[in-house]
């Protein structure tokens, strides 16, 4: 006859109620949940590190800060393109709006914009290709 | 053989290891976005074309006809836009004529006169251009004297 030790029993408890887990299954459900969080860590700073290591964010701010010059500097009349595959990344979309310009690079959704000053009227059209900016 | 009290236990235990991981995540990601932070400056830039454009407005074709401007509203009489960031100060004819914060004056000597370090606030560095054009002020030549201060984007 094998000996069992009584701690591998569930033991029987009137009042209080008692769980009873085998020691292995405890120790694997541990380790799971270790993993689990270390994995969505790891996801998150892959998610904000391959942001940084594209540059878009460089590459925004380049292209909106040489459109505001452009704007500030032109006069009536004048009008300029911007190719949508630029040398600073595929442009996604652009907006001008309430005095600045947003320029979204390679995808990207948030833009705080930055200021132009022309007294003049701006417009943007969207083409096939290409962004036509007018300065009335 | 785990308690009621210990799975308790377990569970805040569990609560505590998540929010001490989030608070080490959170600190290493402000961190890394703050050391990888990139600001281009063209404030100087913006400086120089703004001067070209107040004396287009004032003297188009190098000659004043007029000059009523209200005091302090150099840059609403030249209908420039987004004026908040600038600072600008013109002398022609023995008048004076302004827009804009002179605090901009205070910021940018912090910067010019070395007696502290500023590498790590570079990026408030205000832009600065100081021009003369010379004019016909009536039928007198004159010279337009103008500064012109930008201040960081908000």
């Amino acid at each position: 006859m094998k000996s069992r030790r009584s701690s591998d029993f569930p033991r029987l408890c009137t009042g209080s109620s008692i769980l009873a887990k085998p020691k292995k299954s405890s120790l694997m459900h541990e380790i799971l949940i270790h993993i689990i969080l270390i994995a969505l860590i790891f996801a998150l700073f892959y998610a904000a590190t391959l942001d940084k290591a594209s540059s878009r964010a460089v590459k925004q701010q380049v292209l909106e800060k040489q459109i505001a010059l452009f704007i500030d500097s032109a006069s009536p009349g004048m009008e300029f393109t911007i190719q949508k595959n630029n040398m600073k990344g595929t442009v996604s979309n652009m907006e001008i709006k309430e005095g600045r310009v947003f320029a979204y690079v390679d995808g990207q959704s948030l833009s705080k914009g930055y200021p132009y000053f022309s007294k003049n009227y701006v417009s943007l059209e969207k083409k096939e290709g290409e962004y036509l900016i007018k300065i009335r | 053989m785990i308690t009621k009290k210990a799975a308790l236990g377990e569970g805040t235990l569990m609560i505590y290891r998540m929010v001490l991981v989030s608070l080490i995540a959170v600190i290493v990601l402000g961190m890394s976005s703050i050391y990888y932070d990139y600001s281009l400056n063209v404030r100087d830039a913006e400086a120089q074309i703004l001067s070209k454009q107040i004396v287009n407005c004032i003297a188009p074709e190098g000659k004043i006809e007029n000059l009523s401007i209200e005091r302090g509203k150099l840059l609403d009489y030249c209908d420039i836009k987004n004026v908040d960031r600038f600072y600008v100060n013109m002398s022609v004819g023995g008048l004076n004529f302004w827009q804009g914060d002179s605090g901009a004056i205070w910021v940018k000597n912090l910067f010019s006169n070395g007696k502290i370090d500023t590498e790590a606030i570079e990026k408030y560095k205000p832009g600065f251009y100081s021009s003369e054009f010379p004019v016909l002020f009536g039928d007198k030549k004159d010279i337009i004297k103008l500064d012109v201060f930008v201040s960081h984007d908000e």
